[in-house]
């Protein structure tokens, strides 16, 4: 699979503890349209997988459950391997760790 | 998570960008699709709407995010289909478009402003023409009218005996009944307040399909002598006087003299409107109806409404009703000869004074519409013609036609995808715009509002314009994968045939519709100025009215009433500024006149035969009304103190009236009688005054008869106060002064008489304004389309005209050329405007007031105008050609 820029910008956001789409859109400072279909390779090569957040909080704030996303090895793998890489990413350094993790 | 009316602009147009863009994801996923991009959206905006005051760049930024949608949507298409087309397209297409963010940002704003304008004016259309009414089978619902069978559309009230008898004859309808317009007096509140409304006979809310909110309506034999007081408010009185508590139905409440027990509130939509009133019915009472009002067929002021009766049709109701007016002409000559009944549909009472010009606006609307998309459509043309070269050589490695066809379309939908959010937000605009305005002349026009039909229906305008934009350039392109092109690249000669013909078309199209437009504004422009400009016979500067009702308990007898008049009058006239104070019983265009007409006769001359007898209306008045509002004198003199209650009753005529009975003559000193409430009177005639115009400028003036207050004791009057400077700064004070003498007494309707000739002016000026600011803008768009495709059109002459100016060509020459060839497409597209404004006079007509829908001035006017401006924006381009320096031009590829 390709690791672009872009992708490891992604697989960053998401070890620093963002877990949403939106969320990983401001970390990232990428579009929607380029976070989801990122989103949506990665989960089709098993580097990432999702489920939907629990349905209480999303009652409480009376909208759907959220999809969340989490790296798997392979995603841990293949981040370590693009970070030798691109030595640092710019974007990554601007990554601090989300203040909440999952729902 | 549904779709709720209710919810912010920004979050509905983003939830609508998913809900529209879903059906490009695969079936199976769709869903999941869906709650995932939905989940995200609300997050982020209730968590933005926690944390602060939401300011436009957050709004932005949410619309933004949800945009990603659709390029998610159409990387999973592509992943499940393999169709990688559509995508590469799209991601195509908004690289071609960043690539030329001027030329973007302009197409889209055009195409936005077009949109949005639709929009706009489609809601309008959609809230009174085309959405169902909130009135049970509301298309079987209509108001009747009395009118003077030589003015139909002058539509007056009805008189309770012409009711009474409809409602013993009539088969055609299931039930109809009648408003009595009466008004109770609220002293419950911080001042005395008068909520207008009418005695309403039996079945009436039955008649307009309507259920109450809360509570039930009236039963029949609360119809009757002796019950006791019941009464049905509107919502609008339910929240503003009583705050909107539910305990209200059954509760008393002590209105005027006399409690009324509640026992209904009507629905917030209800707005009958039946009393043209610029302040609307408040409450309702059951109307007991009285022997002498089956004898009333003279006095016009019931409201009367109708349900059609089952499997009974619009025309056969208004042919049984004609038959009985016919009869009743006959049988009651002296008050109903000349009446007939107007039906008209509850819709079109409704819409009321701006239902003829809607189909003129939205008309309108669809031109500017129909020139944004003709300009966007040039724009994408010049665009094109750079990519020849590129379309080419992809024909030329195989790509097929449809191919290229798809590519050009699906950048005119990226591109009115955007416009189309553009256009929403100018729709919203606009439609604030339209509530603030229309309000007073539309009740129902409060109820307008941004709503997902009108989102679906912009997003269809758009699909619609995006192809009409696209189809013509992306037809063209494809047919440019010949070698020819590819070696050419299309800048080189003087550019082919079907593109010449294609500007040709565009500046054509522009300059016809574009003309339209300024034709139809000019006309209502000069129609309304027209109007603006006639007499309505009276000086209009600085007058305030305000009108009293001196009834009830304290105003049992006329001396009580005539003490209370004069009082107050010495009181007004103590407030600085004030210069005359005068009373009258019909104030022209005033909201709740007392109209009374009666028979006339000169005294000493035969009877004429009974369907010839003159009538005229009759109207209490001091002789400083006349001072106070500038009527002239034109003969003899104005009542005076003289004109004491045991004097010799007298009388001023009209000029109008005057010529009718004396032509020639001199009515001064000449005794007449009057039929006044059904009791002839003798009077005197003592002079004569100007005659004036009543319910609006564009009605004719009346007959009218006045006779002095001091002889005829009024209660219902309106105090005529001209000041010295602005009357509208001293309302409070008059006001103020009569609550001295009475605090119980509420004013109804202080205003200036200016304010109530610009009120009757508000329909037509709220239309005029619309089209001219549509005109406007479609001059500015036909200016800067011809501007713009002309610059390209000459562009692509360059290499031609350089070689002309090699052998010899001179500058003026080539100006003569360029522009020769320009006049002659203006002068085509002006001669083809001028046809479609023959074509539109028909509808526009009913709009203008005594101008001719061929006016030639306005016709030539706006077509000079517009051809002239069209040749400077032809100018500049040929100017330019002119300055083409020949080498340069012939090394241009």
């Amino acid at each position: 699979m390709r690791t672009t820029y872009s992708t490891v910008l992604v697989l960053e956001a998401l070890s620093h503890g963002y877990h949403y789409g939106f969320d990983i859109m401001d970390a990232t400072n990428l579009p929607s349209g380029t976070v989801y279909p990122i989103l949506r390779r990665l989960e089709r090569e098993d580097m990432v997988t999702s489920e939907w957040e629990a349905e209480g909080v999303a009652q409480t704030e009376q909208r759907p459950p959220r999809r969340y996303y989490e790296l798997t090895a392979a995603g841990r793998k293949a981040l370590a391997d693009a970070a030798d890489r691109y030595r640092a990413p710019r974007g990554a350094r601007a990554l601090r760790p989300a203040r909440h993790s999952r729902g | 998570m549904s779709f709720h009316h209710r919810e912010p602009l920004t979050l509905r147009l983003s939830l609508g960008l998913i809900r529209t863009f879903r059906r490009l994801v695969p079936a199976v996923i769709r869903e999941a699709w869906v709650r995932e991009w939905e989940a995200e959206i609300q997050h982020k905006w209730s968590s933005l709407n926690r944390r602060q005051a939401l300011d436009w760049r957050d709004r932005a930024d949410v619309v933004r995010r949800s945009t990603g949608a659709i390029a998610d949507a159409a990387w999973l298409r592509q992943q499940f289909t393999l169709d990688h087309d559509i995508m590469r397209d799209v991601r195509y297409a908004l690289r071609m478009l960043h690539r030329r963010p001027a030329m973007s940002a302009l197409a889209v704003l055009v195409l936005a402003l077009g949109i949005g304008g639709t929009v706009a004016v489609f809601s309008v259309v959609d809230t009174l023409l085309l959405r169902d009414l909130p009135y049970r089978d509301a298309e079987r619902v209509a108001t009747i009218w009395l009118a003077n069978r030589e003015h139909p559309d002058e539509r007056e009230g009805v008189a309770p005996g012409a009711f009474l008898d409809w409602r013993s004859r009539t088969k055609a309808f299931a039930t109809i009944a009648a408003e009595d317009p009466f008004t109770l007096d609220y002293l419950g509140g911080a001042e005395p307040a008068k909520l207008m409304g009418g005695l309403v006979t039996e079945g009436f809310f039955e008649a307009l399909g309507v259920t109450p909110l809360l509570g039930r309506s009236f039963r029949a034999d609360e119809h009757t002598e002796g019950r006791s007081l019941v009464a049905m408010i509107s919502y609008g009185a339910w929240q503003r006087i009583f705050g909107g508590r539910p305990s209200i139905v059954g509760e008393k409440v002590l209105f005027n003299d006399r409690t009324y027990e509640i026992i209904g509130v009507l629905p917030r939509w209800f707005h009958p409107n039946l009393q043209d009133l610029v302040r609307e019915e408040e409450i309702w009472a059951p109307k007991i109806v009285q022997k002498f009002e089956y004898d009333n067929r003279r006095i016009r002021y019931w409201r009367v409404v109708a349900r059609l009766a089952p499997d009974v049709g619009l025309d056969e109701a208004r042919a049984e009703l004609s038959t009985i007016s016919s009869q009743l002409a006959r049988e009651y000559p002296s008050t109903l000869a000349n009446m007939t009944a107007t039906v008209v549909p509850l819709r079109d009472h409704l819409a009321g004074p701006i239902h003829a010009p809607l189909r003129v606006l939205f008309g309108a609307v669809v031109l500017v519409l129909l020139l944004a998309c003709a300009n966007v459509a040039s724009l994408l043309l010049a665009k094109a013609a750079d990519r020849q070269r590129e379309f080419a050589l992809r024909a030329a490695i195989g790509a097929s036609s449809w191919r290229l066809i798809r590519q050009t379309l699906v950048e005119s939908v990226v591109l009115s995808t955007l416009a189309c959010l553009g256009g929403l937000a100018v729709a919203h605009a606009a439609i604030r715009a339209f509530v603030s305005l229309g309000t007073t002349t539309v009740p129902q026009l409060s109820e307008l509002t941004l709503d997902p039909r009108l989102v679906a229906f912009a997003l269809a305008t758009s699909v619609v314009s995006a192809i009409v934009v696209g189809l013509w350039p992306a037809i063209r392109l494809s047919r440019t994968g010949t070698r020819d092109d590819l070696a050419e690249s299309g800048a080189g000669t003087t550019g082919s045939v079907d593109r010449r013909r294609f500007v040709s078309v565009l500046v054509v199209a522009e300059v016809a519709l574009a003309l339209v437009l300024l034709v139809g504004a000019g006309l209502l422009i000069r129609s309304f100025t027209t109007l603006a400009k006639v007499d309505p016979g009276f000086a209009r500067a600085n007058v305030a009215v305000l009108q009293v009702f001196a009834y009830g308990e304290r105003y049992q007898t006329d001396a009580q009433r005539m003490a209370f008049f004069d009082q107050t009058r010495e009181r007004i006239r103590t407030v600085p500024g004030v210069e005359q104070v005068g009373l009258v019983s019909a104030m022209p265009f005033g909201a709740a006149n007392i109209n009374i007409d009666g028979g006339i006769r000169v005294e000493g001359r035969p009877e004429p035969p009974e369907s010839e007898r003159p009538s005229t209306y009759l109207t209490v008045a001091t002789g400083d009304y006349f001072r106070a509002m500038g009527i002239p004198l034109k003969k003899g003199r104005l009542f005076g103190d003289d004109d004491r209650p045991d004097g010799t009753p007298v009388a001023l005529v009209n000029d109008q009236i005057a010529e009718r009975l004396w032509p020639g003559g001199n009515p001064v000193d000449q005794r007449i009688r009057v039929n006044w409430l059904g009791r002839w009177r003798t009077l005197q005639v003592v002079g004569v005054v100007g005659r004036l115009r009543h319910e609006s400028l564009d009605r004719a003036t009346r007959p009218e008869v006045f006779m002095p207050l001091s002889q005829v004791p009024f209660g219902s009057l309106t105090y005529v106060v001209q000041t010295t400077d602005d009357a509208g700064a001293l309302i409070p004070a008059i006001r103020s002064r009569i609550w001295e003498i009475d605090r119980t007494l509420p004013i109804y309707d202080a205003s200036t008489v200016k304010t109530l000739v610009a009120q009757s002016l508000a329909p037509r000026r709220f239309v005029t304004d619309l089209v001219s600011v549509l005109a406007g803008l479609a001059f500015l768009l036909a200016t800067l389309g011809i501007y713009g495709i002309l610059t390209f059109a000459t562009a692509q002459r360059t290499r031609e005209i350089g070689i002309r100016m090699a052998v010899g060509g001179r500058a003026h020459d080539i100006l003569t050329l360029v522009l020769s060839e320009s006049a002659r497409l203006i002068a085509v597209g002006v001669v083809l405007g001028l046809l479609g404004s023959l074509a539109a006079a028909r509808l526009i007509a009913a709009l203008l007031y005594s101008t001719s829908p061929t006016d030639p001035l306005t016709l030539t006017g706006t077509a000079a105008l517009l051809g002239l401006v069209a040749l400077v924006a032809c100018y500049v381009p040929a100017r330019r050609a002119t300055r083409i320096d020949p080498l340069s031009a012939l090394r241009t590829q």
